[in-house]
């Protein structure tokens, strides 16, 4: 692994960081692509806008939209689609990687964004595959899991209580919270995010009054979020919070009896800790997830097993949803139903018992009925399960039934 | 509780059990047969076959040596009480009921036990493996046997099992004997219905003549009740289906087919113990 990369990527629909492992230096590149005319020579970030400054292509932006609205865009009349588009930005953006870090194999690569739906996650995944990375080396989380990571590898004294990060960059204003909860057994952490402003305009930050106002907007968002609340760490970030100047009462708020951060290309480093616990093997990380693209709650299901009652965890508690697929065989019993036991992280030891019916299946004794459960997530509050009878052997013949049904959790 | 986990095994052989005619995939399969096959499993049924199954496939060697030392200790319950409790598949109290079953079944009278197990095979078509378990019992010494009433009953099931292999002529050999030793009208009945069937078998005299003609006109009337609920089963109506097939050969596949399964079903039925 040491000679291959390990690239981090914050991908933004506006801006994409980068970092790899080991290697100080950072990248912030615009998410353009540009072709050059008559050629089939692509661009990105500052070359692209430099090479539609010379007149020598056309250039497209917000790529990250055009895939997520299944959109195309045309270059000389040919059209292409939003991923076919994204899969060359990366290859661009890989070619450059190993140009520069003179390596020449990827490693792994981990991605965070902002918005987790499966569909969009494979078309994502499925770009970064066309633009020759082989698809197990790709890993994708949210940017609150990324953000997490960043968090969770700092000193324990800057997440020993609440923590909150100030991200304000062209693609607008965010707060990113971050909270840990621990009991006896484990070490459980929240993050969250908001977007406080969309779109923020530079010009609103340009002269005096300018500047006033944006100071004016960003306190009273500080104060609304960080009011009555005990932090050990207030994180800055993004290109607006690079100077701080323009901004002396949202600092007074911050800095009030709160130790202040300033970083920058935060969430790629995320990418790079969540990456390293994955090639290191760790599968236990020594606390518990719970952000986007994470399930605030544990399935769990009620089995006999060693002739013992045991409580089966099927889906834990911070499993990643869109790549959850959990399954198990059973016995049917007696009863004709099964019954799902959820508990949300939030409420504790309270539990919701969810039931489904097994109306339909074959009526045989007890105990001789094989069962497949699936569990999979179809987002972080629906779950999808399906059984399936498997029959008894060739002393009771399997039949076509199958119970697929979504529940809410 | 409504749910059993189960231990995950990927059988590559499975063990075939020839009694029943199936094969077995999984070690609940296999708890299921001995929880409610008791006759078939509690003698001969630990071969070296099973305990390979058990080892290679279910991927439990540690039970299978435990199953070796038991049978060193001619404890053949104990070994399948220890498959019960090492499969997870039955609870306590069902492994509790299975061990008081065992041991009631061994402390029955031979005679009795004998005849448990013959019906056990004749309910489950084994009609071979059942004359020779009924016979077992008409060959004991005579202070053994459990008297007229209990040996009618044993002639008048090998009877049974006689006609399901349409061994007719033996069949009412046993029938006499059933009728002689009890006396009872219901064997006759059997011998009456058997020559309808069979027209070419003749009734001695002596069980002619204790028919009375008001008794052979209820069974007439039983006999063709008994015609006529055959034509509506299932099995008629297969036969049905195959005659009115589209063509010659489609109607010869579906007979050759159905005859193929008899014929299958027959040799799973015939089958003795040597």
């Amino acid at each position: 692994m040491e000679d291959k990369l390990m690239v981090g990527i914050d991908l933004g629909d506006i801006m994409t960081q980068v970092r790899c492992a080991n290697l100080e230096k950072d990248w912030n590149i615009s998410t353009v692509l540009c072709k050059k005319k008559q050629e089939d020579s692509w661009y990105i970030g500052k070359e692209a806008y430099q090479c539609v400054l010379q007149g020598e292509g056309s250039l497209k932006d917000h790529l990250l939209s055009l895939v997520k609205r299944e959109d195309r865009a045309v270059f000389e009349g040919k059209c292409y689609t939003g991923e076919e588009l994204l899969s060359t930005f990366f290859s661009e953006l890989f070619s450059m990687l190993k140009r520069e870090t003179k390596k020449e194999k990827i490693g792994c690569v981990m991605l965070c964004l902002d918005y987790i739906e499966t569909s969009f996650l494979n078309r994502i995944r499925s770009c970064v595959t066309k633009a020759g990375v082989e698809e197990s080396l790709v890993h994708i989380i949210s940017r609150e899991e990324a953000f997490l990571y960043y968090i969770m590898s700092q000193r324990r004294e800057i997440w020993n209580h609440e923590v909150g990060l100030f991200e304000l960059t062209k693609a607008g204003f965010h707060y990113f919270h971050l909270q840990v909860k621990r009991s006896l057994k484990e070490l459980t952490v929240f993050a969250d995010s908001v977007c406080l402003e969309e779109n923020f305009r530079v010009e609103e930050l340009a002269g005096t009054s300018g500047k006033k106002l944006g100071d004016q907007m960003v306190a009273a968002y500080a104060e609304r979020m960080l009011h009555g609340r005990l932090f050990s760490a207030v994180i800055l970030t993004g290109e607006f919070f690079m100077r701080t100047d323009w901004a002396p009462s949202f600092m007074q708020i911050i800095g009030e009896k709160r130790r202040v951060y300033q970083d920058s290309n935060l969430f790629a480093q995320g990418c790079l800790s969540k990456a390293a616990e994955i090639l290191r093997g760790q599968r236990d990380s020594g606390f518990t997830c719970i952000c986007q693209g994470r399930l605030d709650v544990s399935v769990s299901v009620d089995v006999l097993f060693g002739g013992k009652e045991k409580r089966l965890v099927m889906v834990p508690l911070g499993a990643v949803w869109y790549e959850t697929d959990a399954r198990a065989e059973f016995i049917l019993d007696e009863e004709r139903e099964v019954a799902f036991l959820i508990a949300s992280a939030h409420t504790g030891q309270q539990e919701k018992k969810s039931f489904l019916s097994l109306e339909g299946f074959p009526n045989r004794p007890p105990k001789t009925t094989r069962v497949e459960m699936a569990l999979r997530f179809l987002d972080a509050k629906t779950m999808e399960v399906t059984i399936r009878d498997l029959g008894f052997g060739e002393l009771f013949a399997a039949s076509d039934t199958v119970i697929r049904q979504e529940v809410m959790l | 509780m409504s749910l059993i986990l189960c231990r995950m095994e990927r059988i590559e052989r499975p063990f075939y059990v020839e009694t029943l005619g199936v094969h077995i995939y999984s070690s609940q399969e296999l708890c299921y047969v001995i929880l409610q096959h008791p006759f078939l499993v509690m003698d001969g049924f630990l071969t070296d076959a099973l305990k390979d199954f058990i080892s290679k496939e279910l991927e439990l060697p540690q039970l299978t040596a435990k199953i070796e030392a038991l049978l060193e200790e001619d404890s053949s319950d104990e070994a399948l009480l220890a498959i019960l409790t090492a499969c997870d598949y039955a609870s306590t109290e069902e492994i509790t009921a299975y061990r008081q079953k065992l041991d009631s079944l061994r402390k029955m009278p031979p005679a009795l036990y004998l005849k448990e197990k013959a019906d056990y095979y004749q309910k489950n078509r084994q009609y071979g493996m059942a004359i020779s378990t009924y016979e077992k019992i008409l060959v004991m010494p005579k202070e053994i046997q459990k008297g007229d009433a209990f040996m009618g009953e044993v002639w008048q099931h090998l009877a049974a099992a006689y006609v399901n292999l349409f061994y007719f002529d033996k069949a009412l050999h046993a029938l006499e004997k059933a009728c002689d030793r009890t006396g009872e009208r219901q064997p006759l009945k059997q011998m009456y219905f058997l020559s309808k069937l069979s027209p070419h078998l003749s009734l001695r005299e002596r069980y002619q003549a204790a028919m009375t003609e008001e008794w052979k006109r209820l069974w007439d009337r039983e006999f063709e009740q008994a015609r006529e609920s055959v034509q509506q089963s299932e099995n008629w109506k297969k036969i049905d289906e195959i005659f009115a097939g589209e063509t010659r050969e489609a109607r010869l596949a579906a007979a050759s087919k159905m005859v193929a399964g008899w014929k299958e079903e027959y040799r799973r039925e015939v089958v003795h113990e040597v």
